[in-house]
């Protein structure tokens, strides 16, 4: 069963990207997936494929809100920041096999407001569920001070950059780049507020070599996207954006970073590959790439597995400007996770299908045709999806 | 002015198979690896099953404890009150002489005076009655 182009994003929405909300995150939620719904065209009660977010509420829940009646596809990614573009994959499936016509994915979390409750704040049960490696991070991570993810990471970031000599300077590229579009993006929480290589340097170092600004923003926030068929699509209101290819892979093992044999292959060394196979496009025929930036390392490395660049060449593949909107390749024209805000990537998906669709203002890539996304996250897993303009 | 008093470390009550590991360091005083008793291969953290032979058949056998550093996380920042006071601390990633890797602290020693490859010693320290705290010391 080829499923190459079997379905299109069709509704796109995201919340404002905040530090500190009076919003619930099943609120927030429910906002942006009303909002998907209403850019689909669609009326909620339509919606019969669910793919929530892994905590927070759930899909009969959200089902219950939008008087969808006849749920068909119901099914959580646990995948940390890799579920959101992994979900597009599963959605893809369900609507190929005809299980579900209009299925929405949504995620939304309180990932500034979890740690910094408003004192007026009510305590809540409502929480993100914690990913499958809790149990190997609790036993072996955590009883030696490492328990973040910026401390996961380092583990393999440290010998990445002692392996092709990458220099703060090299990873800086990527959060100037981010700074820089979100400057043309009304949502994104950094615009406007500059970032200069001085001002990267002089950020302090939280785990090398990772300084403050090599790390995403946290932000209460959701985003929503609806998928159906191609052939719905064309009687709904925007140009439709195909998911070419897509998918998924995993570290192994992927419960445990330091016993892996090659501790540098992500999740996204294997998924990528199979994405463009299928896909039937290669890296270099992209016009924009939205790259899961939880830091700008993690970037550098998905860069390489994806393929834009040989393994150790990001470092130049990131310089001279080849990733800014005027480049050849430009990355995260929404801000990103670094710039816009973090909605676990689906942020970056959002972005894509404007893109595509031509309504990315300021941000927009000229006459942009094929666009590809990663997702990353828990310890290191992967998901990737190409998608073009239909 | 904050009056908050330093919090403890976590120490986690292991349990199956992980209590296992930790209570067998515990008794050798040594570090131990769980080992596959058909084909030998080390394993590590815990697993059920053999992932080479598939064998369910096991025991925690002695290592030296020397290896060397395979990476480390160099902390300058930590979300956790218990290590705060602690900053900057280093956590290696210790891959020892006998295939498997191991995390632990590595004492005495400030960021920039150790790197990868660098020869150390991993022993074994107990918390309690049902957790063996790994230490790293450079040999």
């Amino acid at each position: 069963m080829d499923i190459s182009g079997a379905a299109a994003i069709v509704g796109v929405a995201e919340t404002d990207y905040m530090r500190g909300t009076s919003l619930s995150v099943p609120e927030l939620v429910l906002e942006a997936t009303m909002a998907a719904i209403a850019d689909a065209g669609l009326d909620p009660s339509e919606i019969d494929g669910i793919l929530p977010p892994p905590g927070f509420i759930s899909s009969e829940e959200i089902a219950a809100n939008l008087g969808a009646d006849d749920i068909r596809y119901a099914v959580t990614v646990h995948m940390g920041g890799a579920s959101p573009v992994a979900a597009l994959q599963s959605a893809t499936m369900a609507i190929a096999a005809g299980i579900a016509t209009n299925v929405v994915i949504t995620v939304g979390w309180n990932g500034y407001s979890a740690m910094r409750p408003r004192p007026d704040a009510r305590p809540t049960k409502r929480r993100l569920e914690p990913g499958p490696f809790v149990d190997v991070s609790r036993n072996f991570y955590a009883p030696y001070g490492v328990r973040s993810a910026v401390q996961w990471y380092s583990m393999y970031i440290q010998r990445y950059v002692d392996l092709y000599d990458v220099e703060p300077t090299d990873a800086a590229q990527v959060a100037l780049t981010c700074r820089e579009h979100a400057h043309l993006n009304d949502k994104a929480l950094m615009g406007g507020r500059p970032m200069t290589m001085d001002d990267y340097l002089a950020s302090p170092l939280i785990t090398e070599p990772m300084r403050k600004f090599d790390c995403c923003l946290e932000t209460d926030c959701a985003a929503a996207v609806v998928l159906t068929s191609p052939e719905r699509a064309k009687d709904l209101p925007h140009a439709p954006v195909l998911w070419l290819g897509g998918a998924e892979g995993h570290p192994y093992p992927a419960d445990e970073i330091t016993n892996r044999p090659d501790m540098l292959k992500l999740g996204l060394d294997s998924a990528a590959p199979r994405a463009f196979a299928m896909a039937g496009v290669r890296p270099a025929d992209m016009d924009f790439l939205q790259i899961y930036d939880c830091f700008t390392y993690v970037v550098m490395m998905e860069l390489e597995a994806i393929g834009m660049c040989p393994k150790g060449a990001a470092k130049e593949f990131v310089a001279d400007g080849n990733i800014s909107l005027s480049g050849r390749y430009p990355m995260n024209t929404h801000g990103g996770l670094l710039s816009q805000g973090h909605a676990w990537g689906l942020n970056h998906v959002v972005e894509a299908a404007r893109q595509l669709r031509h309504e990315a203002g300021d941000a927009q890539v000229r006459d942009a045709e094929l666009g590809v996304v990663t997702g990353y996250g828990d310890l290191g897993d992967g998901s990737i999806a190409v998608l073009a303009r239909g | 002015m904050s009056t908050a008093k330093s919090a403890r470390k976590y120490v986690p009550k292991p349990e199956g198979l992980n209590l296992e590991f930790h209570l067998a360091c515990l008794e050798a005083g040594t570090l131990r690896i769980q080992r596959c008793t058909d084909c030998g291969q080390f394993r590590h953290p815990q697993r059920w099953y053999c992932p080479s032979c598939h064998s369910r058949n096991y025991d925690f056998a002695p290592v030296s404890g020397s290896g060397r550093i395979y990476s480390m996380a160099v902390n300058h920042f930590t979300v956790d009150r218990g290590w705060a006071d602690e900053l900057p601390y280093i956590t290696a990633v210790v891959e020892l002489d006998e295939g498997p890797r191991v995390v632990g602290s590595l004492r005495d020693v400030q960021p920039g005076e150790a790197g990868l490859g660098q020869p150390v010693r991993v022993s074994v320290e107990p918390r309690g009655e049902e957790f063996a705290y790994l230490w790293v010391d450079l040999a």
